[in-house]
């Protein structure tokens, strides 16, 4: 950010975790300070965090999206639970303490889902029966939307930043969470949360309103919708960006016809 | 959901307690999501059991109800399955005993899964151990679906068969061409006759899947029921005896006449 700012050109920040806004900047810089007031980001949260932080930005959202092989399996699913963290010891004490208080599910097996190749990780995710997410910094959170997709259900420890798919809150300040998913701000709980969609997973006996309210997810953040968003999106910074030169070349030409000696030569002509 | 599964009841006498069991099993029956083709009970024939089933309220699954004598003269359990499946007329049957349940989501997984894996011969539910009260004991065939137990997950092959023996087939729902045609349920095998079969089967590479559902309710050691018999009949060198055979019959098909003796070595 600051290596460029003297470029001849637009800048613009591609903004996709809030976590990292300030990394690179000393106390009382913002973006302004190094010609930067335009952002594009992935959604309505994060658009409203950065524009409360950076005064006068002029931010774009792109959303995100899932690819199309993340799907449901054709085969039943099989007694697998998905995991995704930021920090892989959150995993580790989540399956722990899961097999320490429930000794007769041991053949539960958790698959830790980093590092897999993007479609075998979809393969993966749609053959398991549940998934966990914890990602206490996130600012989106593809994966709950990936397993949604795949038909899995997700259990998921809720974030800082509440991510759009997962709730809101309202005038009141409360927080209003969707049925997609089992959402829990207690970490702890977790593997008790597990135990019971195990035992509702042995009994077919799912609650149909969270796989209801995942359904409703199979049609959005589609690749379709990304692609028309991108070509809105860069028409309208094209769009500026074209309106800016010519307000600059009409500035120039202007100080031009005010040089003395252009004047001179308007006048004798 | 359409399917193509019988049930088949074995019954062989009347019991203190078996006009209550049983209604309890066929209730069971009764509440399937989907429903069996066909439920096929199996009775000897005794005169007081045939009363029993012929005064029986079958209720709503009357009409999917066919009672037959089994006229081989055994009446031990592998005879009277073997002639239960000699009767049925359904691609695939499953089993309950009198005193058992079959959870409600049993044959609509059976259905989905046949679907699934049409390769595979012999279903096997998890089973729901729990003592004449009802009370949970342990699991049963879910260790399967455990990391590194078999060669694949879900699936019981012969090399975790031999190392691991506590599988239980109630419930299983099984191919009935592949049954008849590999020999059934042995009925000179004592005691170990389902550990027998599935050895058999696994050995004659027949898949063998677990059903990651809790599809079976098993009532361990009631009074007077046949583990119950071998409890208190058979020893500990017969148990042995009976598990070593198993693992030497399971090469042949043929159902061979055993006798236990002593193994001196």
């Amino acid at each position: 950010m600051k290596q460029t700012s003297k470029f001849p050109c637009k800048r613009l920040v591609f903004l996709q975790s809030y976590e990292y806004v300030f990394e690179m900047l000393e106390i009382g810089e913002n973006w302004q300070n190094f010609g930067i007031n335009e952002v594009i980001t992935t959604n309505e949260n994060l658009k409203n965090y950065i524009e409360s932080i950076f005064r006068n930005l002029s931010t774009e959202i792109v959303p995100v999206s899932i690819p199309e092989y993340f799907k449901e399996n054709e085969k039943p699913k099989i007694p697998t639970v998905a995991l995704s963290a930021r920090d892989k010891r959150e995993v580790l004490k989540i399956v722990k303490i899961f097999y320490q208080k429930y000794p007769q599910y041991q053949f539960i097996t958790f698959r830790d889902m980093s590092g897999l190749p993007r479609e075998e990780f979809a393969k993966e995710l749609s053959k398991s029966f549940l998934s966990v997410w914890v990602d206490e910094l996130s600012s989106f959170g593809t994966f709950p939307i990936e397993s949604m997709k795949c038909g899995t259900p997700v259990v998921g420890k809720i974030p800082r930043m509440v991510p759009e798919w997962m709730g809101a809150v309202d005038e009141n300040g409360n927080l209003n969470l969707n049925d997609n998913g089992i959402w829990t701000a207690n970490l702890n709980a977790i593997p008790d949360i597990i135990a019971t969609i195990v035992g509702l997973y042995l009994e077919d006996a799912i609650p149909t309103n969270l796989l209801e309210s995942m359904e409703e997810y199979k049609s959005k953040y589609t690749e379709d919708e990304m692609k028309n968003s991108i070509k809105e999106v860069y028409n309208r910074i094209f769009g500026r960006r074209i309106v800016e030169l010519q307000t600059i070349g009409e500035k120039a030409q202007e100080k031009l016809n005010t040089t003395p000696e252009l004047q001179i030569e308007n006048n004798k002509k | 959901m359409s399917n193509n599964i019988t049930v088949i009841l074995p019954i062989h006498e009347v019991q203190e307690n078996t006009e209550t069991l049983l209604k309890r099993a066929i209730t069971s029956i009764a509440t399937q999501s989907v429903k069996p083709k066909e439920l096929l009970i199996v009775r000897s024939k005794d005169k007081k059991l045939k009363t029993l089933l012929d005064k029986f309220d079958y209720g709503e699954i009357k009409e999917i109800t066919r009672v037959v004598e089994n006229t081989n003269g055994d009446y031990g359990f592998p005879s009277q399955m073997n002639f239960g499946v000699s009767k049925c007329d359904t691609e695939y049957f499953t089993f309950l005993e009198y005193d058992d349940e079959m959870a409600q989501i049993w044959i609509k997984n059976g259905v989905e899964y046949v679907n699934a894996y049409p390769e595979v011969g012999v279903f096997l539910p998890i089973v729901f151990e729990c003592d004449e009260n009802g009370q949970f004991i342990s699991f049963t065939n879910e260790t399967i679906w455990g990391k590194n137990v078999s060669e694949e997950m879900g699936l019981l092959d012969n090399n975790t068969l031999q190392r691991i023996q506590n599988f239980n087939f109630d419930g299983m729902i099984v191919n009935k061409s592949l049954y008849e045609e590999h020999g059934g349920i042995k009925t000179h095998m004592k005691l170990t006759f389902t550990y027998e079969f599935l050895l058999r089967m696994s050995y004659l590479s027949i898949p063998i899947m677990v059903i990651p559902k809790l599809g079976y309710k098993h009532t361990n050691n009631r009074k007077d029921s046949l583990f119950d018999h071998y409890k208190n009949t058979v020893d500990v060198m017969e148990s042995k005896f009976w598990v070593n055979k198993a693992k030497k019959e399971y090469f042949f098909t043929e159902d061979r006449e055993i006798t236990y003796e002593l193994e001196t070595n």
